[in-house]
């Protein structure tokens, strides 16, 4: 429900606010002082408040269709009350249909408790694998679109965000560098309603009204095992129930895998930087009954094993150390990703998915994309204009 | 199985790769926030340049990507460091 998230926010706003209400009072002495001095410019060097963020438009191109779509203009807020507290909220709008949609991506507190550890309460990107959580924004994914049943489309099973707390740092051993992020949050919702058969026995996240006895938990653990940070590999889980306490489906749980792998670095002789992200997820849901969407008098009942797989991987060259200045701004793409189903779902196939891109970068978060993508039946030009700001 | 193989020759893998590069002796304390900035800025997205922002922006940017990223409190100040010197 909406009212408890707003409570939630505020109850994060206050624990922020108590702090800066004292430093208010303890800054008017300050600032009184700082008059007489004629300093006035550090009074607003202490005030740290940073609106970022991107803006996308899209558009696509197919044999029976040709549209712009997708405009979304995403801001963030950055807020630093104090050394030790960030809070960041992103706010996604976007046009759907002509109705302008408003979701809150994320808001949530960062408190840096100690060299190892930050803890983050509210609603945040899901630590599971690495496309939610560090690819996601437009300025940064290197196609214009999602990869198939990693992302947020229709296929796509992992979690997104979560609402609770998230318990995160790095650390080094040697040459070699480690990171975790592990939470506890509220349980997904397992989605029953028969209206969309191919999303029967799939999850919804990040929801505050789901009720449950427990909580979910998971986490991500990333190694970066080469002296100069160039390769990671991550591990992911999660796990929870997902039906309501109130309802047929309490008792179905939920388990979910991830792996992830990253590398990037400049290589002298391709003359240019390669980029190779791959992610592979696995969901295995408790197996439970669901209305049957093919019988309209709505009372038999079918099941399967729910168990499904996706997975991306993507390789991307750009050539960073070329003389011309046209070449150094390009860069190559090409991901390969795929969804394999649970066997008796309805409405289900495996897919796999090839895209072939084209990027040119104005500058470090401003891009020009263009791509091929094809799927069974299904192929299309993308081309995409991403601004961070 | 022969997925069960996959993730123990996997984790030989990263165990061996640990190993090996502890052995190498340029930790992230011995590194200037240039190199830090160079090698950890790029891993998710383009790295921007110092000029990119003002020395207030970077503080809560630098916050930013230590959560984000899960960077050690090193690696942050020394990036934070070369980003508010940078230009
Ligand atoms: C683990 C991946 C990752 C690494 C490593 C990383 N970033 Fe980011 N960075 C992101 C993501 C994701 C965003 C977008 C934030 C969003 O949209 O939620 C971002 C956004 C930014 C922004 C835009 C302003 C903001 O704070 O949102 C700047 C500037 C930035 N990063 C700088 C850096 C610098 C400097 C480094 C090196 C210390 C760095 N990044 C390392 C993932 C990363």
């Amino acid at each position: 429900m909406k009212p408890k998230l707003i409570i939630i926010l505020f109850a994060i706003g206050g624990l922020i606010n108590s702090p800066q209400i004292y430093a208010q009072q303890y800054n008017q002495e300050l600032i009184d002082s700082l008059i007489k001095n004629s300093t006035q410019t550090q009074v607003a060097k202490a005030s740290k408040f940073l609106i970022s963020g991107f803006t996308t438009f899209n558009g696509k191109f197919s044999n029976n269709q040709s549209t712009f779509s997708d405009v979304g203009f995403t801001p963030i807020l950055l807020w630093k009350p104090h050394e030790k507290i960030l809070v960041e909220v992103e706010m996604e709008t976007a046009i759907m249909g002509n109705a302008t949609n408003i979701e809150l991506g994320y808001a949530d507190a960062s408190f840096f408790v100690n060299k190892y550890l930050t803890i983050r309460a509210g609603k945040f990107l899901a630590p599971f694998g690495i496309f939610q959580d560090r690819l996601h924004p437009s300025w940064i994914n290197k196609l214009p679109t999602v990869p198939l049943a990693n992302g947020e489309d229709e296929l796509a099973f992992g979690p997104v965000s979560e609402i609770g707390f998230d318990f995160r740092g790095g650390a080094q051993i040697g040459a070699s560098k480690i990171n975790y992020s592990f939470f506890v949050s509220n349980n997904a919702a397992l989605i029953t309603d028969p209206a969309i058969p191919s999303k029967q026995g799939t999850l919804s996240y990040g929801n505050v009204d789901v009720q449950s006895k427990k909580l979910s938990y998971g986490g991500r653990v990333g190694l970066l095992p080469i002296e100069n940070s160039s390769l990671e590999i991550g591990f992911s889980y999660r796990y929870g129930n997902v039906g309501d306490t109130s309802y047929n489906y309490k008792s179905v749980k939920a388990a979910m895998y991830a792996v992830d792998f990253s590398y990037i670095n400049p290589i002298d002789i391709i003359k240019g930087t390669l980029d190779i992200k791959a992610q592979w997820n696995k969901a295995n849901i408790d197996n439970a009954s669901y209305l049957d969407p093919g019988d309209p008098t709505g009372s038999t009942w079918y099941t399967f094993d729910n168990k499904r797989t996706s997975f991306f991987s993507q390789a991307a060259y750009r050539p960073t150390m070329s003389q011309s200045k046209f070449l150094k701004k390009t860069e190559l793409v090409f991901r390969y990703a795929g969804f394999n189903p649970p066997t008796g779902a309805k409405d289900l196939q495996e897919i796999r998915q090839y895209t072939y891109g084209i990027n040119y970068w104005f500058n470090w978060r401003t891009a020009f994309k263009a791509a091929y993508q094809s799927e069974k039946n299904n192929n299309a030009i993308f081309i995409q204009i991403a601004v961070g700001f | 199985m022969k997925r069960n193989i996959l993730i123990i020759v996997f984790a030989i893998i990263i165990t061996m790769g640990l190993v090996f590069a502890s052995c190498v002796s340029s930790k992230v304390t011995d590194k200037s926030g240039s190199q830090l900035w160079a090698q950890n800025c790029m891993r998710c997205h383009n790295s921007p340049p110092s000029s990119a922002f003002t020395n207030t922006q970077w503080n809560i940017i630098s916050s930013h990507m230590r959560q984000r990223a899960m960077l050690t409190e090193t690696e942050s100040k020394k990036i934070l460091e070369f980003l508010q010197t940078g230009d």
